[in-house]
């Protein structure tokens, strides 16, 4: 009962105290990397979640509109490309930017007309629903970490069933050797006394 | 003593795990470099850290029986033994896991594994040499308990000697718990505590069988004094 009761007080201390221990989790703010924890910047395969692929150059690239449009890819899916909007207006009193067009543009551009897979092969890298879709699984890679609690909870349940089931058949063998041990004992007893009696007259008779 | 200490250990290690759960997935913030990834952190460093632990109770009692030849050191340092292989397990398991998560490798043979690897090793050797060698191994199992001690803070001193030695190592070398927000702070000490009382649960519930395996023998013995048995 006194166990009973001290659960019953410990899950409800836990379930007041637990979500105000902790922040909400929205206002997620930068974090050092972790104890024992990989270094993603160390290991060969580091995921940089969230950042921009830098081959994409998501707005230098802003290839002209080719003069007919290209045809659309194998698979026949629209490809969503997020081009860089207008330059911001030049703010009065200040020197307007130095232009951005290098001397091979018109060559790149040209080229970029005439080769539709090469403009094809531009706009996907583009896609921002690719980069999207990456960070969001390393954002939320739920595979691993479920394996992971997943592995620790097979590992001990398993330990405490092969202990438990090695305890229960020692257990089971100490009370049949016990019991065992007792009936021989009471046998000995028994024929140490069958053995007794007979020879108590005679030693009577003897002494008499 | 024990009849209280046991329920109580169980409802602290039941609430702890249902409650580090919760916090876990629920409460902490998300980790800004290891994102999802870094919620095994809060099961698996405190795995570490009961091998840790239950490897120096076994080398210390070890060192206790070869100094007093009392079976009660014995018989903690098999509990203790016995644990360690067990939490190295879960540690190497989800330590593995981890790293095909942030790394996209199983493992690698960087020195901090590696050594913690040879560490587990040598608490499986423990394990079956205790399991297999029969009576009269107990100083043998003594030896290769307090090798496994001495492993210890190799493991853990392992980056920062990667580091000396010019070695690519690709656990952090900062001290991670230290830097940790309050939240995740928060959450880590409870899986620590929690850990902890499942380890004293299982220690104590070992330290049980322990006992009655050597009274298993004693009564075989009398057994075979008593002719109910055949060596």
């Amino acid at each position: 009962m006194r166990t009973l009761v001290s659960i019953v007080t410990l899950s409800l201390s836990l379930s007041v105290v637990a979500p105000a221990w902790a922040q909400p989790a929205a206002d997620a703010g930068p974090a050092a990397p972790t104890a024992g924890a990989p270094d993603p910047a160390a290991g060969p395969a580091a995921p940089t979640a969230g950042a921009p692929d830098p081959a994409a150059g998501s707005a230098a690239i802003r290839p002209a509109p080719p003069a007919e449009p290209p045809a659309p890819p194998p698979s026949g899916e629209a490809p969503v490309c997020r081009l860089a909007g207008p330059p911001p207006p030049v703010e009065p009193g200040k020197p307007a930017p130095p232009s951005q067009h290098s001397a091979m543009r018109q060559v790149c551009e040209d080229e970029l007309i005439k080769d539709h897979d090469w403009w094809w092969n531009l706009v996907a890298r583009l896609r921002t629903s690719d980069h999207n879709q990456t960070a969001r699984e390393i954002v939320t890679n739920k595979r691993h970490v479920v394996a992971a609690y997943a592995a620790i909870w097979l590992l001990a349940v398993g330990f405490v069933l092969i202990m438990w089931r090695r305890q229960q058949a020692m257990k089971l063998e100490i009370a049949r050797l016990e019991d065992q041990l007792r009936k021989v004992e009471e046998e000995d007893a028994k024929r140490k006394a069958a053995k007794a009696k007979p020879a108590a007259p005679k030693d009577d008779g003897g002494a008499s | 003593m024990r009849r209280i200490l046991i329920p109580l250990l169980a409802a602290c290690a039941a609430a702890g795990l249902a409650g580090t759960l919760y916090l876990v997935f629920y409460v902490t913030k998300l980790e800004q470099n290891l994102f999802f990834n870094q919620k095994i952190f809060y099961w698996h460093v405190p795995n570490w850290f009961m091998l840790f632990s239950m490897v120096f109770l076994c080398g210390g009692a070890s060192i206790g029986y070869l100094v007093k030849r009392d079976p009660k050191w014995d018989d903690v340092a098999h509990a203790a033994g016995e644990l360690a292989v067990l939490f190295g397990a879960i540690g190497l398991v989800t330590g593995s896991i981890w790293g095909k998560a942030a790394w996209g490798h199983w493992w690698i043979w960087e020195l901090r594994l590696t050594t913690s690897l040879i560490l587990w090793l040598t608490m499986l050797g423990y394990a079956l040499v205790r399991r297999f060698a029969g009576p009269g191994s107990e100083p043998l199992c003594a030896g290769l308990a307090i090798f496994g001690m001495v492993n210890v803070p190799l493991v853990y001193f392992a980056v920062k000697l990667a580091d000396k030695l010019g070695q690519a190592s690709a656990h952090p070398k900062a001290k991670v718990v230290a830097q940790l927000d309050a939240s995740m702070k928060g959450t880590f000490w409870l899986s620590v505590l929690t850990f902890a009382a499942v380890c004293a649960l299982l220690f104590l519930v070992r330290i049980d069988a322990i006992r009655d395996a050597r009274r298993l023998r004693a009564v075989r013995e009398r057994g075979l004094d008593a002719g109910i048995l055949e060596p």
